[in-house]
């Protein structure tokens, strides 16, 4: 496990592991994604209160927890980048930050929706709603901050300290519908008994969706580091060796 | 197992008068799912585009 972790460090062993890993994840993805969405679209029943428009719930919630575990993690690979100097912990925060931009943006904009004929307007600058909204800005942040520097390393030092300034946002999310009265809903608790708030037939497709989501995530974080592994290690043989075997593929076709 | 909730496809796509918000919810979503997964793959070309005119002038 650990051995395998190590070699994920080493930009070349990582090009070719996920290019074992990528058929695999991809199939896996297909395949939650489109039994959770057709299940929760059309084999659930409609909330009591809600009616259909509750079903936006199954792309709104997985999309806003996953828009903070990109960040937590986006931060937790520029702490490993800063402390051990690991250049592909550079590259996948580096990939982070546009995939988790789109889905906190995916997130606002599926709230919005669902809070239009729900709340009846579709922002108020409540607590949860204002810090995920800091959020996408702290996204667009590090994505301009990196571009403005001409230094590969000068840029990822100051967007991994830009994101690790940034996680105190994150427990401000998650607990912002308990220290403040917010308009937002609390957490619902997931539980294994009938009588919950959700019961199986909601979170069963619920968890589908939410695997899948994690799927597309790490399938799209894969390809934008791949992208940064050759433009950065352009110089190194075996680029050269796959730009030629790309070459020679496409002779023949 | 779980059953197709709705009478009839009309009544599907009307989404119990939601159609606007549930379909554009899942448009968006839709939108950012092919987004994520295209620009990668036309930004590979454009990079193995690149490395192959450097390495033809290299040669050269």
């Amino acid at each position: 496990m650990w051995q395998w972790f190590l070699q994920l460090g080493s930009p070349r062993l990582f090009y070719s592991k996920t290019d074992r890993y990528l058929p695999w994840l991809s199939w896996i993805t297909v395949i939650l994604l489109g039994t959770g969405l057709a299940w929760g679209l059309a084999f659930t029943p409609p909330d009591y209160q809600m009616g259909e428009n509750y079903r936006i719930a199954y792309i709104h919630v997985p999309m806003a927890t996953l828009a903070m575990g990109c960040y937590a993690m986006m931060a937790c690979f520029s702490a490993g980048y800063l402390i051990w100097k690991i250049k592909v912990a550079d590259m996948i925060a580096k990939a982070c930050a546009p995939i988790g931009a789109s889905i906190t943006a995916v997130a606002l904009a599926t709230g919005s929706l669902w809070g239009i004929p729900t709340w009846g307007t579709w922002w108020i600058w409540d607590a949860r709603l204002t810090s995920t909204l800091i959020m996408l800005f702290l996204y667009v942040g590090i994505i301009a901050l990196r571009s403005a520097f001409d230094s590969i390393d000068s840029g990822a030092r100051a967007c991994a300290v830009l994101s690790l300034v940034g996680v105190v946002n994150l427990p401000i999310i998650k607990y912002s519908v308990d220290w403040w009265n917010t308009l937002h809903q609390g957490a619902s608790n997931l539980s294994l008994s009938d009588t919950a708030a959700n019961p199986p037939e909601v979170w069963i497709p619920a968890f589908f969706v939410g695997f899948g989501i994690l799927g597309f995530f790490l399938i799209a974080l894969i390809l934008r580091t791949r992208n940064e592994i050759l433009l950065r290690e352009r110089r190194a043989q075996w680029v050269s060796d796959l730009v030629e075997g790309n070459q020679k593929e496409s002779g023949h076709a | 197992m779980p059953e197709f909730q709705f009478q009839s496809l009309a009544e599907f796509f009307a989404m119990g008068g939601h159609a606007k918000y549930v379909w554009s919810s899942y448009g968006v979503f839709a939108l950012m799912i092919a987004y994520n997964l295209i620009q990668p793959v036309l930004a590979k070309r454009r990079i193995i585009k690149a490395q192959k005119a450097r390495m033809q002038r290299n040669s050269a």
